[in-house]
C-alpha cells in the first residue's frame, strides 16, 4: 500500500518501555498513513490519553510486559476510559498464556514479538474500524436514549394538574419503547387517559408512538370526540403505514398496529366511559375492593377497515381505584409466575428506578402500568391480586395457594410469616368453600379472589366471591367433624375478622397487618 | 423452519410453525410463508383453507400478531380462509383481546 493510500486513517497509540520498539512501529504505521503517539510505559501513556482524549484515538498498541505499570495494567485502565477503543496486546511468544487474560481484559486481538508489519497492519486497519463502529453504536444508543427522555418528559409534561390522581409506571425495553400514556384535562370534571402501545419496541414504535400522541394531543385540543380520533388514526395507519405492498410478492404488510385503550373520567357524573383496542382488559376495584373486568376488547388500530365499537359506559361510585396496563406486564407476570396486579402494586409502590429495575429484572417488553385513583382521597383500597378461577379447581388448591402465596411474599414484602400463614390458611378454605358449595364444583362456575391493602388502617382485605346463594357465618349448631363447611368457616372466623356482605355470597375477611 | 401438507379432500394447505412467533423470527417466517403461495405444485392445488398450526408457539409477540393479520388478509383475498390451532394459554390470550378470534377459526388443544 502507498503511503498517500493510507493518509488520515487514525491515530493509533503505541505504549512500549523499548524505545527502539516505539520508534519502529511508529516509523512503520505512519507510512500507512495513521497517525502515531508513542509513550515509553504506562504512565506517559495515561499522560497521553488523559492530554488529547481518549476519543481522539482510534486504537492502541500495547506492550505487555512492562515495568512499574505493565500493558496489562494498562489496558484495563484504558478500558475504564473508553470501552470502545479497541487494543492491540503484544507479547512475547512465551507468554502466550497471558492472551487470553488480556483478551478478557477487552483486548482486540494480541501479536507476537518480534512484530511482523504483515499481520501488525491488518490488524490495527481492523481495530480502527471496530473502534470507529462501537462508537457509532454507542452514539445511536445515546441518540435513542435521549429518545427515551422525551418520552418520559412528554409523559410528564401533560400530567393534569390532579396528578395525584394517576400514578404511571413507565419501563420501555430499550432506550425508547413503544409504550405510552397521555392524560388530558379536558376541564374541570373531565379527566381524558390514554394508554397505548405500539408493536415492537423499537425507535420505529417509539417514532410512532410520538406521531400518534401527536395528532392525539392537536384533535382533544380541538375537542375531537374520542371516537372519531380513533377512527382517524386507524385510517391514518391502514393508508400510510399498512398500505405498502412487498416489493417481491405484492403482498400488502401489516408493518404497525397501535393497541390503545382510551378512559374518559367524568369525576361529577362518578362515571367513565372506555374503548379498548387490544390492550388487556383494565380492572376496576369500588372502594371495597369488588374488582371487575371493564369493557370488551377490540382489534388494535391498524389491522383492519372497520373499528369494532366496543364503548363501555359505567359508574365509578364514590372511590377505588382503576388499574391498565400494557402486555409487557402480563408477560412479566406470567414469567415470574405472579398475578399482574401484584406486580402493578409493588411498581406503582416502587421508590426509586434501583428499586423498579430490580422488580423489572427479565422484561422482555416495554411495561407500563397506570393507576387511576377514583377518589380524591388518598389511602383507599389498593389491588394486590385479582382472579377468577373455574369451581372445579378444587385438585388444583395446593397450586393456587403457591400462588397467592408468591404474590402476597412479592407484594407486601414486610409482611410477617406466620401472619401469612394465616391469611393463606383462611383463603383456602374460603376458596374450597367458593368451589364445593358456591360453584357445585362446576366449570362453568367462576369464583374470585381478590387481596388489596387499606394502607391507612394497615388491613390485608381478602375477598372471595362466588356465584351461589350465600351463606352466614354465624357459630354452627354442628359440631366440628360433622360438617367440613362449617369448620372451615370456624377457621376463617378465628384467624381474621371476616364477614359476609349482605346480599351476596362474598365473605370479606380483614387481616391487620403488624 | 415451517413444514407444510396439503390435504386434497379439504382443499387444505396445513402449515406448522415450529416455534413462537415473535420479532426476531418474523422476517423468516414471513419469507418462508409467502414462499409458500408462489410453489408452483401448491398453486396448482386451489387451496381454500389456510391451517396454520401454531401449537409449537409459546409466544407470539405484537409484531408476530401483524404478521398472522398480513396473512389474514392475504388469505380472505384470496378468497380463502384460515384456521389457526395454539396450544399455549398466552397465545390464546393474545389471539382474544385483540380479537383475532374473530377472524379466524381457532382450535385450542
Amino acid at each position: 500500500m502507498s503511503k498517500m493510500a493510507g493518509k488520515g486513517r487514525g491515530r493509533v497509540l503505541v505504549v512500549d518501555d523499548d524505545p527502539m520498539a516505539v520508534k519502529l512501529l511508529k516509523v512503520g504505521l505512519e507510512r500507512e498513513g495513521y497517525t502515531v503517539l508513542g509513550a515509553m510505559g504506562g504512565e506517559e501513556a495515561k499522560g497521553i490519553v488523559q492530554k488529547e482524549g481518549v476519543r481522539s484515538l482510534q486504537c492502541a498498541v500495547i506492550d505487555y510486559r512492562m515495568p512499574v505499570m505493565s500493558g496489562f495494567e494498562f489496558l484495563v485502565w484504558l478500558q475504564t476510559q473508553d470501552a470502545s477503543l479497541a487494543a492491540i496486546m503484544v507479547t512475547a511468544e512465551s507468554e502466550k498464556s497471558l492472551v487470553e487474560k488480556s483478551l478478557r481484559g477487552g483486548a482486540h486481538d494480541f501479536l507476537e514479538k518480534p512484530i511482523d508489519f504483515r499481520q501488525l497492519l491488518p490488524s490495527v486497519a481492523m481495530a480502527v474500524e471496530k473502534t470507529s463502529r462501537r462508537r457509532y453504536l454507542d452514539e445511536t444508543a445515546n441518540s435513542a436514549e435521549q429518545l427515551g427522555y422525551v418520552q418520559y418528559s412528554m409523559a410528564q409534561a401533560q400530567t393534569p394538574d390532579d396528578r395525584r390522581r394517576v400514578k404511571i409506571c413507565f419501563h420501555p425495553c430499550h432506550q425508547a419503547g413503544g409504550d405510552f400514556v397521555n392524560v388530558f384535562q379536558l376541564d374541570l370534571n373531565r379527566t381524558l387517559v390514554m394508554v397505548a402501545d405500539v408493536s415492537g419496541h423499537d425507535l420505529k414504535a417509539a417514532f410512532i408512538g410520538a406521531y400518534f400522541q401527536g395528532v392525539v394531543r392537536g384533535m382533544v385540543h380541538k375537542e375531537t370526540p374520542v371516537d372519531e380520533i380513533l377512527t382517524f388514526f386507524n385510517d391514518l395507519l391502514l393508508s400510510e403505514w399498512n398500505s405498502r405492498r412487498n416489493e417481491k410478492d405484492g403482498v400488502v404488510e401489516v408493518n404497525t398496529s397501535v393497541s390503545v385503550c382510551s378512559v374518559l373520567f367524568d369525576w361529577q357524573a362518578r362515571s367513565l366511559s372506555l374503548i379498548n383496542h387490544g390492550l388487556p382488559g383494565p380492572l376496576m376495584i369500588d372502594k371495597l375492593g369488588r374488582g371487575q373486568l371493564v369493557g370488551e376488547q377490540g382489534s388494535p388500530l391498524g389491522w383492519f377497515e372497520s373499528r369494532w365499537m366496543s364503548e363501555c359506559r359505567m359508574s365509578i361510585g364514590q372511590g377505588g381505584e382503576f388499574l391498565a396496563w400494557t402486555d409487557g406486564l402480563e408477560e412479566l407476570a406470567i414469567k415470574q409466575n405472579l398475578n399482574p396486579c401484584s406486580v402493578a402494586y409493588r411498581l406503582l409502590k416502587a421508590v426509586g428506578q434501583k428499586e423498579r429495575q430490580v422488580l423489572l429484572e427479565g422484561a422482555e417488553d416495554d411495561i407500563l402500568v397506570v393507576r387511576v385513583q377514583l377518589n380524591e382521597k388518598e389511602g383507599e383500597y389498593q389491588t394486590v391480586f385479582w382472579n377468577r378461577y373455574p369451581g372445579d379447581h378444587v385438585v388444583r388448591i395446593d397450586e393456587l395457594q403457591a400462588i397467592w402465596e408468591r404474590c402476597l411474599i412479592y407484594a407486601l414484602e414486610d409482611l410477617d410469616l406466620q401472619r401469612l400463614d394465616d391469611v393463606l390458611l383462611c383463603m383456602r378454605e374460603a376458596a374450597l368453600n367458593a368451589m364445593e358449595y358456591g360453584c357445585k364444583g362446576r366449570e362453568t362456575e367462576l369464583f374470585t379472589m381478590e387481596m388489596g391493602v387499606l394502607p391507612e388502617q394497615n388491613i390485608l382485605r381478602v375477598r372471595v366471591s362466588d356465584p351461589g346463594a350465600g351463606f352466614n357465618l354465624e357459630p354452627p349448631t354442628s359440631k366440628p367433624g360433622e360438617d367440613d363447611q362449617h369448620l372451615g368457616l370456624m377457621l376463617i372466623r378465628s384467624l381474621s375478622r371476616a364477614r359476609v356482605e349482605p346480599g351476596t355470597s362474598s365473605i370479606v375477611m380483614d387481616f391487620v397487618l403488624k | 423452519m415451517i413444514t407444510h401438507t396439503f390435504q386434497s379432500e379439504a382443499k387444505t394447505l396445513c402449515v406448522t410453525v415450529p416455534d413462537n412467533v415473535v420479532s426476531t423470527n418474523v422476517d423468516q417466517l414471513r419469507q418462508e410463508l409467502f414462499g409458500l403461495f408462489d410453489l408452483e405444485e401448491l398453486k396448482e392445488t386451489g387451496w381454500k383453507v389456510l391451517s396454520l398450526d401454531l401449537s409449537a408457539a409459546r409466544m407470539v409477540d405484537s409484531v408476530g400478531l401483524n404478521l398472522i393479520v398480513t396473512l389474514v388478509k392475504e388469505v380472505q383475498k384470496r378468497g380463502g380462509k384460515m384456521t389457526v390451532t395454539i396450544a399455549s394459554g398466552n397465545v390464546h390470550r393474545a389471539f382474544l383481546f385483540t380479537r383475532l378470534d374473530r377472524q379466524v377459526e381457532l382450535t385450542v388443544v
